[in-house]
């Protein structure tokens, strides 16, 4: 479990220091088996959040705990897995050295920290490349070599940073079957990212944060189905209309999308029955009338301007 | 166990790192060459290429301590391999003890070599083989232990450059404290007095360390005086690395 409190990270920036506040006041809480997706522009403070969580940076104000444990606090790693945002390993180890090196500080026993690596180094696709250095890596086997190690004791929590960024479709498709099996697992999962479809299908919960500031978080359907409520409505129906009445158009957007299928699109919901008056009375037969749910892409663009 | 474990992937790390293999090659290089220029030295030259030899076994040590100590914490933080430890559950202080007992491995290690460097040195061109070098030799190495201590202090807060700076200017200064305070400056001024004081007792006094002249010129030694030396240093770095380890707890990383 993971639980932000209040957090808040200034940091001084320029010539003539000035501080600037990066996080605002953060809250936000992960439960056991979750699938948080943690989601923001570039700059709006998402791995500055997951260095609080891991003790590298120190926030101002607030508290972060994982397990219960607060974060300054090193046993609260003991079952955590992270992913960098940016892979920065160390160049002079081969990929097997590096992850028994990754083992050993989490005092795994050597005999099943073997086996461990062996297993991991065949999930992420790196049996070949276990001895060679790894500053001969590639981006990709690099991001793989990550997810090994994050992965090197069994965490019950993972905090990855981007963990789908520079890897090929192959790699995309393999971290995900990762996260999807830990998931399965059920362990849970706080991961950053930018790629909403990845979100939306991976997610059980998600908070988008934009300048520092929470601006949506909660379960991904009712968080949705909220920001969907004042949201528009489709109506599809035959006949062409659109000479007929031609204050549909205030209304919103017609789209003919067959021979004899139209769907009018609106902002809103208040016209709706008037609408479907008109369209009755004019002989038009209605074959659908929903209330558009926003795709979190939708949502997500909606929210950051 | 987990400060072992760091410690020993900072010694590979130093022995992966090839500036260790050019710094041990210019050791080489200068013990031959002092063996050459003590030739001309007319009778003196088993003391030269002592001296010599200590002297160069001294900058050596310090190139260790100081560059590659500050070099390779300064590494890990700017290329931000410090992540993958430090996300581990293990605490800060563990990990700048691991980094201290990795360098002085690395000491240790080039300061075997060394030793057998200079008695061979000396042996081959005196035809003398004289084993209490090596006393002169392992308290050099104390010093060193000292230094170590001091650069990681100040690369866990300040840039390499003032760090290398700082470290070098507390090394000379703990080598000449002593005769700071022996000389009269004729300064009566009561805060100078202070501030000499202060800084006499927080500098590593590095002069109760070198017995060179001594094992040189064979004089005596006073054995239990080394020990507290020795006694000393340790005690020295541990109350450095505790105050660093605290100072480090409360850095952001980049
Ligand atoms: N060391 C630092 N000093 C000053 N400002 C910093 C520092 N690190 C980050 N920032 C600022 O903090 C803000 C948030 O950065 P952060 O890396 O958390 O963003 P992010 O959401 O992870 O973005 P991205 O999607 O690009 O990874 C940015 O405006 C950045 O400029
Ligand atoms: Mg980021």
């Amino acid at each position: 479990m993971i639980k932000l409190e209040n957090i808040t990270k200034w940091y001084s920036k320029g010539f003539i220091p000035k501080k600037v506040e990066i996080l605002k006041g953060v809250t936000l809480t992960v439960n056991k088996g979750d699938v948080f997706g943690y989601l923001g522009p570039n700059g709006a403070g998402k791995t500055t959040t997951i260095k609080i969580l891991l003790n590298l940076l120190k926030s101002d104000k607030g508290s972060a705990q994982i397990n219960g444990i607060d974060v300054t606090n090193p046993k609260s790693r003991q079952s955590v897995g992270y992913l960098p945002e940016q892979p920065c390993y160390y160049d002079y180890l081969t990929g097997k050295e590096f992850l028994d090196y990754c083992g050993s500080l989490f005092r795994i026993q050597k005999q099943s920290l073997q086996k461990k690596i062996d297993e991991l180094l065949e999930k992420v696709g790196l049996e070949n490349a276990r001895n060679t250095h790894l500053r001969k890596y590639s981006r990709g086997m690099l991001q793989r070599i990550g997810i090994a190690q994050a992965l090197i004791n069994d965490p019950e929590v993972l905090i990855l940073d981007e963990p789908l960024s520079g890897l090929d479709p192959h790699g995309r498709k393999d971290v995900l079957d990762i996260i999807i099996e830990q998931k399965n697992k059920g362990n849970t999962i706080f991961f950053s990212s930018h790629i909403l479809a990845d979100a939306e299908s991976l997610c059980d919960k998600i908070g988008i944060i934009n300048e520092g500031v929470l601006i949506a978080e909660g379960d991904i359907d009712t968080v949705l189905d909220r920001e969907s409520a004042s949201a528009g409505v489709e109506i599809v129906y035959t006949t062409d209309l659109t000479g007929i009445y031609e204050e549909f158009g205030k209304f919103g957007n017609i789209d003919k999308l067959q021979e004899n299928k139209y769907r009018l699109t609106m902002e809103d919901k208040y016209h709706v029955n008037d609408i479907l008056e008109k369209l009755i009375s004019s002989g038009a037969e209605i074959l659908s009338v929903n209330r558009h749910r926003l795709t979190l892409e939708e949502l997500y663009l909606k929210k950051i301007r | 166990m987990i400060i072992k474990t760091i410690a020993y992937n900072t010694f590979k790390e130093t022995v992966r790192d090839k500036i260790l293999y050019n710094i041990l090659l210019f050791a080489l290089g200068f013990s031959i060459l002092s063996g050459i220029v003590s030739q001309w030295s007319l009778n003196q030259e088993e003391k030269v290429l002592q001296d010599f030899g200590l002297t160069i076994i001294s900058v050596f040590g310090i190139l260790i301590a100081v560059f590659i100590g500050i070099g390779l914490l300064y590494k890990e933080l700017d290329n931000r391999t410090i992540y993958t430890v430090l996300s581990k559950p293990i605490s800060r202080g563990q990990f700048l003890w691991g980094k201290y007992f990795g360098l002085v491995l690395t000491l240790a290690v080039n300061f075997t070599l060394m030793a057998a460097g200079l008695l061979s040195v000396l042996w081959l061109f005196t035809g003398l083989l004289k084993v209490t070098l090596l006393i002169a030799v392992g308290m050099i190495f104390f010093q060193m232990t000292i230094l170590v201590a001091v650069s990681l202090f100040f690369a866990v807060y300040a840039s390499p450059v003032v760090s290398v700076v700082l470290t070098l200017f507390v090394f000379l200064a703990g080598n000449f404290s002593a005769d700071i305070t022996m000389l009269n400056p004729g300064i009566e001024n009561p805060l100078f007095m202070s501030i000499l004081n202060v800084l006499f007792y927080v500098i590593p006094n590095f002069s109760l360390l070198n017995i060179n002249s001594q094992i040189v010129h064979n004089l005596p030694l006073n054995y239990i005086e080394l020990i507290w030396s020795i006694v000393y240093s340790i005690a020295y770095s541990a109350v450095l690395l505790v105050f660093g380890s605290m100072i480090f707890n409360r850095k952001n990383l980049k």
